[in-house]
This record gives structure tokens, sequence and C-alpha cells, in this order.
């Protein structure tokens, strides 16, 4: 507990400058880098997460049953539905350790025949990407298996450099060989003509087969136009409900100035988005909002604090009222905040992708809201209040 | 309110939670995977598939009596004994003491009664399990792998092959149709059911649950080869149902199929004919025979439509073909007037017309009432849309990544809550531990909302989750900061606790309504990944009021308020 009240009166213009500066800047660098970086929900287009993984083995079936495939993290399982009625094995990747083993096994299956194309690598790394279960025929199944290999992003971008717009983000580990791949829409394309191009374009690189899509998103450009206008939406009105209610359950005051830091808010992080060139996505909507969410409900606790105070002690300035409730809210606000970056850390940390960077933007976003609800909102209703005060008066005179 | 109803209320909603979250732990836990798998396969899968089963047991039990009659009933067909329980009291026969396979077979009517229990049996224990399976919590798209495409009517193309523009009602209705055919194809995409559904006006969201495979889906929506005409064998038809009459365990095979005769000569085939029940799955009627080849493709048909015959006033389907199906479908009806034709879809006959004379590119079928002839219209549709889809937006994600992505949401879930654990008993001394239950009891509650709703947990709801966790201790943290302040002013820990929970009240108030207002916002206004997220959102807000403000202030009142000597350990300091 302290002692002393923080003046956050006193720092009120120290605090706005800052803030107004840090936004200019924003605003510049916004200009400069000419806009966001766009999600593919919000600009249509085509994105990838491919992973160059090589092909252990060759799988065809030439019986007249139906034989299913599937990779789980733990090995295949096989599955033939014919007149005799289903039978389903299990080729564990701890029973059968590596790709020749796990090729011996599958191959003494009737009307199974497996070509080895690297026999030693690691069942444990088998991949499941786009295509499975997958129904074998005389056509072969292709298994690709996880492996380090030194392929990088140049590789990737320069296979694709042909296709004209296109993006390239590195995924996870270097070694890993996962990258994100990002496409524009072209005049006349579509879902199935995009697919076609890089799946050609990577398998002329890398080797045919050798490339897995784990992931695979289209948006075609109707779809992005709706989503941006009702995240808009969302936004407006989500603001409009919350000022709504604080008007009614505190004063105009209040209501006016926890709405602009919030806006304050919104912008320091479309800041950090366009700074540090984060994605925006409809997960960073879903950050925003949250954000909105936590910082009003800092600001507010600390409004509520101010207004019992100024009711238990009418005759203290205002002033003085604010820097006391700040200061009595701090270790709450503190708490609040140190509880919150803990829980989000470790998603920024385990998760990959969109989520990740939506723990990312969290983090900052709970910085930012509790510097405007501690200095920036209070500073605000200082203001306001005072300025109500003035016409007031003049208007008794 | 009183302590008691307090607590009262707190163990109802515990025991709530506990009923809704039963399903996913059940499913979750206790059902093995090949069980799963094949009770979220479609109606007709699990009805085949007891079909094969109730076979493969008739026949098994066929061959065990006639080996030894006397021998004891092995323990897979012991559920067979409580069916012949009841037949037994209901042929006023006394019960048998010692079960043989012998008194075991006397306990049914016939053989084909024996096979209608018997495959009633397996359809039942596995549709018990569909339904729970569907109230357990569901895995989202992006976490057990699959493929969501979203289609909207190509309505520029459409109206350059009409040559005027189509209303949005127009295409609307037409969206609907294609639905209705859509899901009368689902029948063609194996392990899975997919959900088909109208989004907006104009769109048909189509999600299909661990398949990712691009060209299936392709085959799908083309719907190309479904539908065929073929000629039947009216002599073989009446011998084949003869054959099945007598021998009820030879119909089927294990895999539920039907079980091609060997009488019947190379190139005819044996069918079933089948008329969709009042829930939309088809139902058996009888069986044909047919020929293997095919007398006419579907996707020659342009239109179909149904009528009232003018003279007679019975009703008809009337369909049309291109010209070159009017020119195989004439050859076709004149070398054969007078006999029987099948319109046969995924190799299952749905309707069955004479053929009075050659027809070439208007044909009209009668000889059915008005459901019947609706019905087939609708059936002979389905070889095309009324108006063709493209793809609107797609997202596929391989069972690698959904697997990879699980784990990592249980690794920050299990380190994230944790964490928030430690820092609250470092921070609060005994009083964090109650902070730490309520938590606890605050996923529990989360998980079983979701799981109640039928809300599918996506990888933005297990963010929603998280981020719940810091969230969710704020509320015990506001009311502990201001029972730590009331005791500096001097007071008694009973009326801080006292003071403290009373003045929170309404700041915990407001700030968690404000937050819900976002995130009902969001849950209305939000795209479907981000909806996940508001819902979770919203529930944890409900749930963390509800355990702070309830089980926290009970807790603190049963152990400290109750005795004015009890120390509150809310700090590790004095104060």
């Amino acid at each position: 507990m302290l002692k002393k009240d923080i003046a956050v009166i006193k720092l009120r213009w120290f605090a706005w400058a800052l803030a107004v500066v840090l936004l200019l800047a924003g605003g510049i660098s916004f200009t400069v880098m000419g806009g966001f970086n766009l999600g593919v929900d919000f600009e249509s287009g085509l994105s990838q997460r491919i992973q160059i993984a090589p092909i252990g083995l060759e799988v065809t079936y030439t019986g007249n049953k139906d034989a299913v495939l599937a990779v789980s993290g733990s090995g295949i399982n096989l599955e033939v539905r014919g007149d005799e009625g289903v039978s389903s094995t299990n080729f564990s990747a701890s029973e059968y350790p590596t790709a020749q083993d796990m090729a011996t096994a599958l191959d003494a299956v009737q009307n199974i025949s497996v070509i080895v194309r690297d026999g030693s690598l690691d069942t444990s790394q088998l991949l499941s990407g786009y295509g499975f279960p997958a129904t074998l025929s005389a056509e072969p199944t292709k298994l690709n298996f996880q492996s380090s290999g030194d392929a990088n992003i140049e590789d990737v971008r320069s296979a694709l450099d042909s296709l004209g717009n296109v993006r390239v983000q590195t995924v996870g580990m270097d070694g890993s060989q996962t990258f994100q791949v990002r496409l524009g829409i072209k005049e006349g394309a579509t879902q199935d003509s995009m697919e076609t191009e890089v799946k050609n374009a990577l398998n002329a690189a890398f080797g045919s087969g050798n490339v897995v899509v784990l992931q695979s998103d289209y948006i075609g450009p109707k779809f992005s136009a709706t989503l941006l206008s009702s995240s808009i939406l969302a936004i407006v009105v989500a603001m409009a409900l919350i000022l709504l209610y604080i008007w009614v359950r505190f004063r105009f005051a209040y209501a006016v100035s926890s709405l602009i830091a919030l806006v304050h808010d919104i912008l320091m992080m479309l800041t950090v988005i366009t700074l540090f060139r984060f994605e925006f996505s409809g997960i960073t909507v879903a950050a925003l909002l949250t954000i909105i969410g936590y910082s009003l409900n800092n600001t507010i606790v600390i409004f509520d604090r101010i207004r019992e105070n100024v009711a238990l002690a009418p005759n203290t300035s205002l002033g003085d009222t604010i820097n006391h409730s700040v200061t009595q809210s701090l270790s709450r606000t503190i708490m609040s905040a140190i509880t919150t970056l803990i829980a989000i850390i470790p998603l920024a940390v385990f998760a990959s992708g969109d989520i990740q960077l939506f723990a990312v933007k969290m983090g900052f976003g709970i910085l930012f809201g509790t510097y405007s609800s501690n200095l920036l909102a209070p500073a605000m209703l200082y203001w306001i209040s005072k300025a109500q005060a003035k016409r007031k008066a003049k208007k008794a005179e | 309110m009183k302590k008691r109803s307090r607590l009262v209320i707190v163990l109802v909603v515990v025991l709530l939670c506990g009923f809704f979250l039963y399903p996913t732990i059940a499913w979750y836990g206790f059902v093995p995977q090949d069980t799963k798998e094949l009770a979220t396969g479609s109606n007709v899968q699990i009805k085949e598939y007891s079909r094969g089963q109730a076979s493969r047991d008739l026949r098994a039990l066929k061959e065990l009596v006639a080996d030894d009659p006397q021998a004891a009933i092995p323990s897979e067909f012991s559920y067979l004994k409580e069916y012949a329980k009841e037949n037994y009291k209901a042929m006023k026969r006394s019960v048998p003491r010692n079960w043989t396979l012998e008194s075991l077979f006397a306990g049914f009517y016939n053989e084909q009664d024996m096979f209608d229990l018997s495959e009633s049996y397996y359809r039942t224990s596995l549709l018990d399990l569909k339904v729970l399976g569907n109230k357990a919590l569901q895995l989202g798209l992006d976490l057990k792998g699959g493929m969501s495409i979203l289609l909207e009517a190509d309505v520029a193309s459409y109206e350059a092959k009409i040559g005027k523009d189509a209303s949005s009602s127009e295409i609307s209705a037409m969206i609907r149709q294609d639905i209705e055919i859509l899901e009368k194809r689902i029948d063609q995409f194996g392990v899975s059911e997919p959900v088909i559904r109208l989004q907006g006006d104009d769109q048909i969201l189509i999600e299909i649950p661990g398949a990712a495979d691009p060209e299936r889906v392709n085959s799908f929506l083309r719907g190309k080869g479904s539908l065929v005409f073929k000629m039947v064998d009216d002599t073989l038809t009446s011998e084949l149902n003869a054959y099945y009459a007598e021998n009820p365990s030879e119909v089927y095979t294990d895999a539920g199929v039907l079980r091609q005769p060997s009488f019947l000569p190379a190139g005819k085939i044996a069918a079933g004919y089948y008329v969709s029940d009042e829930y939309g799955i088809d139902e058996l009627q009888r069986y044909v025979v047919i020929e293997d080849e095919i007398g006419l493709d579907g996707i020659h048909l342009e239109s179909a439509t149904t009528a009232t015959d003018g003279i007679t006033g019975r009703p008809v389907v009337n369909f049309q073909l291109d010209s070159l199906g009017g020119d195989i479908f004439y050859k076709l009806t004149s070398n054969h007037v007078g006999d029987t034709m099948a319109v046969v879809m995924d190799g299952k006959v749905k309707a069955m017309a004479t053929i009075n004379e050659g027809i070439r590119s208007n044909v009209q079928i009668s000889g059915f009432n008005t459901e019947e002839a609706a019905d087939l219209a609708i059936v002979l549709r389905t070889a095309a849309l009324p108006i063709e889809l493209i793809v609107s937006s797609q997202q596929a994600v391989g069972a690698t990544l959904g697997e990879d992505a699980v784990s990592a949401g249980l690794k920050a879930i299990a380190v994230g809550l944790v964490l928030v654990i430690i820092l609250m008993f470092a921070y609060y001394h005994v009083s964090g531990l109650v902070a730490n239950l309520a938590l606890l009891l605050n996923m529990f509650f989360m998980i079983s909302i979701l799981s109640a709703f039928n809300f599918t947990l996506t990888l933005t709801s297990v963010a929603g989750l998280i981020l719940t966790l810091g969230m969710a201790v704020d509320t015990n943290v506001i009311i502990f900061e201001r029972i730590k302040e009331e005791r500096r002013l001097g007071k008694s820990d009973v009326a801080a606790i006292k003071a403290g929970f009373d003045k929170a009240f309404w700041t915990v108030m407001d700030a968690n309504i404000t937050t819900i207002i976002a995130a009902l916002v969001l849950s209305q206004l939000g795209s479907s990944a981000v909806k996940g997220f508001a819902n979770t959102l919203a529930i944890g807000i409900v749930s963390s009021v509800f355990t702070a403000l309830f089980v926290s202030h009970l807790i603190f009142d049963a152990t400290v308020a109750q005795r004015e000597g009890k120390k509150l350990h809310i700090s590790w300091r004095k104060n």
C-alpha cells in the first residue's frame, strides 16, 4: 500500500502527450507502409500451410474392396470394407519404428503392395495432410514423413515466384520446413485452379509429392468484403452499447472519457499491428474487442472508485479524489494485468499461427489498456468535469 | 441470501453441470475409437453395418446349432437371450432355465424374426452411442481435421443461361433446392457425415469432419454418375424375392450390402428398391434384378417436374433430356416396349415404370401417388443442380495439424492454469486457494455449459477459454483487495469480508457487464471463427461472476465469518 497517492492528474499533460506522439507515429508508419498486412480472410486469396517432407512409402491396392488408410500421430490405420465385413488394422509407430518395418507389415496385407522410397524414415513423423483418410487404389497413395532438411523460405519464394502476388512466411522451427504461403486472387481464378497452380509449382521445385498441404484456406472476393464490413459493424455496435450502459450507470462525463480511452487503445493496437507488420485477420477483430472489454473493465473499476469517493468526500478537490482512487485501485490493476498476462503467455509460446498472433496482440493490448485506464481516462474525466463545471458557473451568472 | 440457500444453489449448479458434462466424459473417455467411427457414420452406414452384423451372427449361429444343438450359447450372442425370453413369454411357453443353442432358436418365430431382432440390437446400440456423441462437446474442424466449404450460387452464369436477370427470391429458392439435392448425395460420402446448411439467403455451408480431400468434395458437388436408368428383369425379380424370403440369412453380406445370389446370370445384378421413410432414410421395400449395363446416364437430364395428367387426372413426372440423351433413350425404349425400367441412384432402385412406347426427349412417367411423384422428381433433379455453385471460401485442415493444435492448446491451458494458481497462492495466501478453487470450478462450469449448449470447441474458443483463466481470477482479485482495504481501516475480519463483498459487488457487475456486451455483440456479428471465441468468453464471464459471488463468498462466510476468532489469511504480510 502506497503511503502517498500517485499524482495522476499532475501527469495528465505528459501522459496524453506521450499517447498523441505514439499515435502520430502510428499514423505516419501506416501511410509509409501502405496500410495493413491484411489476412487472407480480409483480402481474398489462397492461404496454405505447406510442409516439405519426403515421401517414404507409396501404397497401392489392387483388390475390389474399399480400403481406407488413415494417419494419426501414433501410426496408421487401415480399414478394409468388403463382403466379409469391415476389418480394421492398426500399425502403430512404436511397433514399426521405421518406414521399412511399416512397409513390410503393410505389404503382408492381401492386395496391398508398398514401394519403399526411403526406408530409414521414422514412422512417428508420419504426416497427414490434405487428402487423408485416403481411399487406396491402383494409383499409389503417398505417405510423407516429417524430416529435417535445408529448404528455406527463399527456396519456397523462388518456387512460387511465377505465380505473381505471393507471400511466404516460415512457421515453427527452422528445421521443420513448414511455411505459410499466401496468394492474391487473380481475375478468373478459382479455388481449384489456384490450388493446382501452387501444387504444380512446388512439385516442380521440391520433387513430385514431396510437399504436404497441412492446411488450405481459400477466401473468395465477396466473402472478404462482407467480413470486413461486419467486423467494423461489430466494433461500432459494441462501443455504442457500452457507452450507453456507462451513461446509464454513471454519468455522461464518465461515458465519454472511457470511450476516448478506448479509442486510444484501439488506435494503439492498430499502430502495433502496422509497425510489426502483424497480419490483420478476423482473429485480430476478436483481439481488439477483447481489449475493448478488458480496458473498459479496468477503467470502470477505477471510475467506480472515483464515484464512490466523490460521494464520500464531496469537499475534496476532484484532482485529489482521482489521484486517491487510482492509487487505491492500483494493486488490483497490477494483479489483474499480471494474471491475464501469465494466462496468455503460454498461448504465445505453444500455439502457432493465428492463435499465437492473437496472444501477442492481446499482450500489447493489456499494456495499452492498463496505461489508458490509469492515466488517460482519469485525465479526460478531469478535463470534462472541469469544463462542465465552468459552463455551469457561466450559466449561473 | 441465507448461507444454506446459497449452498443449495451452488450444489444444484455443480450437479447440473456434472450431468451435462457426463456425455463428454463418457464419449471421449470410454468409447473405443473404432466404435466412435461407426457411430459417427451416416444412418445409412449404421444400417448397413447392423445388417451385416446380423447376417454374420445368424449364419454363425446356424452353423453352431447344426454342429451341436445342446451346446451353450457363446457370450457374443447372449444378447439374443433377452429377445428370446420376450418371445417365450409372448408364446405363453415357459422360459428355459438352461439356455442351449436349440432353446435359443426355439425362442424365435423364424429365421427372419431372429435376423430382424439381431439387426435392431446392433442398430439401437449404435444409435444410442450416436446420441451420446451428439451430446458430447464437439471438436471443431480446425482441431480434428476436416474441411469447411462455403458455396454460393453462380448467378452470373445462370443469368447468362436463361438470358435475363434472376430475382433474389428466385436464387434463394434454387439454393434451397440445391441443398436438398446435396443432402440426397450425402450417401456417397463414406465414413463421416457432412453437415450441409443454408447460410444467409444465398450461401451453402458444408462441413466435412475428418476428411480433407478436395477431389472427393468436387465429385460430390458435381454429383456425376449417381443417377442412371436401367432395365429390369421381371422374371428374375420374382425368383429373387422368393429366394430371399426363404433364406433371410443370405440376403446381406457382413458389410451390410446385398449379397449377389449365385443363380443370377452375368450382366444381371440384384438391387434393393428403396422408398424414403419419414426420417428421410431410404427404407428397403423389395428386391429387383436389373441389368448391369447402364441404359441412360443421368447427366443427360435437363429438368424434371411434377404435373397432373390432363385425361386421367393422376400425378405424373415429366423430364427433359438433352439431344444425345434423347437419341439413346429412344433406342432403348423402342426396343423394350412393355418392359419395366428402373431409376437407379447410388445403386439403389428409386422408381420403376413400364414403358408404353418409344420416347425421345420429353418423358412422362406415371403410376404413382402425388407424394411419390414429387419424390421421384427430386431424385431425378439430383442429377443436376438447378443453379451451379462456386466456392466462396474453403478451409481445410489436415489431421496432423489438428492434433498439434489440440496438444498445443492443452499445454497452454495447463501451463497457464498452474502459473495463475501459483501466483494467486503466492500473493493471497490461503485466500488465494479459495480463488483457485473458484477458478477450477469455473473451468468445469465452462466446459459443461459448452457441451450443454452443443457448442463446437474450435481453436479460437480454446483461446477464449485461456483468456478467461486470467479474467476469472480478476473478480476475486477485486473482492480480495477490497477486503484488505477494509481491514486496513481497522475492521474485524468478519466485518471486512462483509464490507468487501458488498462494496465490490457493483464494481464487479459493471466491469463484467461491459465485457459481456462486447462478447455478445461479437457472437452475433462476428465471423464464425470469432463467434466461437465470443461464446466462450461470454460463458466464462457469467461463470466467473457466479463462482466469485457465490462460491468464494460462501467459503469465506463458512470458514472465517463463522467464528470470530478465526484468522483470515489474505496476504503473507501482516496487512
